[in-house]
């Protein structure tokens, strides 16, 4: 692994390289090598970015690659709480250097993020375990700045439209310190329900297609029904003909796109 | 696929009688193009969520078959001492794309840490590692099927 330059980003260590194969493995790296967590990681590029189900993750130079990890952040079984907090984070940050175009970004269930209804961020959480038995929470997120992706089977979106000659150290930058932000709030509450209730409705307020029809692709077949709400684990809730269905897993596709 | 029919109901009738003559509850065996997995539930109060939707199977790929469960060695998996609950709500996956192998099949020996399947909740993929060494004796979820926050997932012995 090439040796990455240490600097400080929204008040945690920053390791930064000029390429690799995928900032979430260099962080699993890191922390087997007994790095303390919470870290950031970035690349200017990825030769084997991943995605959902060992899907490739297109990454370019001009775009941002960044992975957070964090060891015990909460219990497991509140792990998928991040992808919310992260999400407001990546939502934050944008509104931060596009103050004007904030309406036009929303956020789509479960943790991407969308300008008019096209992809411009994702991520991949991952919930490993270090060496020692810990829980290690892996927050990769990719964020399209110059360069628009042409290979994904959705429309993508890229933040040079909206900024012309913002570069991904920008993003990443405020991104950081939403995210301490975000994470300051988050720990403030009592317990790991209450947080979500809390963020429960940020996010809802950001959120695409909230109460539009919407069709929810599954390894067993396709739901249809309202995107109606968040339930107290982050669920999707799914009003269909036969009632209220909590949805977990799967890709949302929404009515008339 | 359509041109030959590799079902073959004499070799599922020796898997179903070997699989009663055994305490095992799966035999999975590859022929060529031809997979046969047969299964039996060691047990009719594993619980499973009203909404599980039925496993997607290549059709004529794969047979399972379900014999009566055994009525003496029955045991509600949520008393084994070396049953594996769910960390999280979600969806389990006994492989880590399609198109790789299951982490873990039965009988399979594993040390503590041993990664045996995955939990995704909203795009968070969770590695379930052993918590315990043995062997896998038991599979108490379909891959792809939501799971509840401490649903037996499987046993460890």
């Amino acid at each position: 692994m090439v040796q990455a330059r240490e600097g400080i980003a929204g008040g945690l260590v920053h390791l930064s390289r000029d390429e690799t194969g995928s900032t979430n493995d260099d962080a699993l790296a890191e922390l087997a090598a007994g790095r303390a967590a919470p870290f950031w990681i970035t690349a200017s590029m990825q030769k084997a970015g991943r995605g959902r189900h060992g899907r490739s993750w297109t990454s370019p130079p001009g775009n941002m690659y960044a992975t957070l990890a964090l060891v015990e952040p909460c219990d497991q079984r509140h792990a998928a709480q991040f992808g919310y907090l992260i999400g407001l984070a990546l939502h934050d940050a944008i509104a931060e250097i596009a103050p004007a175009h904030a309406p036009r970004v929303r956020l789509k269930w479960p943790n991407d993020v969308l300008v008019d209804g096209a992809k411009i961020a994702g991520m991949l959480l991952e919930g490993h375990r270090t060496p020692g038995g810990r829980f290690a929470l892996i927050a990769g997120i990719g964020a399209n700045i110059a360069v628009t992706p042409d290979d994904t089977p959705y429309p993508a979106a890229r933040l040079a439209d909206l900024v012309a000659g913002v570069t991904p150290g920008q993003l990443f930058d405020a991104l950081a310190r939403a995210f301490a932000r975000r994470f300051a709030r988050w720990r403030d509450a009592a317990d790991e329900t209450l947080a979500l209730a809390a963020m429960r409705e940020d996010w809802l307020a950001r959120a695409h297609g909230l109460d539009g029809n919407v069709t929810i692709r599954l390894p067993s077949g396709r739901r249809e029904g309202r995107f109606v709400g968040l339930d107290g684990d982050g669920r999707l809730l799914l009003l269909t003909e036969g009632g209220i269905q909590t949805i977990d897993a799967g890709d949302l596709y929404f009515a008339g796109m | 696929m359509a041109t030959k029919n590799p079902f073959d109901p004499e070799l599922v009738r020796e898997l179903a009688g070997l699989i009663s003559e055994t305490d095992l509850t799966e035999i999975e065996v590859e022929k060529g193009d031809l997979r046969i997995r047969v299964a039996r539930q060691i047990t009719q109060t594993v619980h499973v969520p009203a909404a599980a939707p039925a496993p997607a199977q290549p059709a004529g790929a794969r047979v399972e078959a379900k014999p009566e469960p055994a009525p003496v060695a029955a045991l509600n998996p949520k008393d084994n001492p070396g049953m594996v609950p769910s960390p999280m709500v979600g969806t389990a996956y006994r492989r880590s794309s399609p198109d790789t192998k299951p982490f873990i099949e039965i009988g399979s020996r594993v040390n503590v840490g041993d990664k045996l399947l995955l939990v995704e909740a909203m795009k968070t993929f969770n590695d379930i590692v052993a918590p315990h060494a043995g062997t896998v004796t038991a599979i108490l979820f379909e891959d792809g099927q939501p799971v509840e926050y401490g649903e037996p997932l499987l046993i460890i012995e």
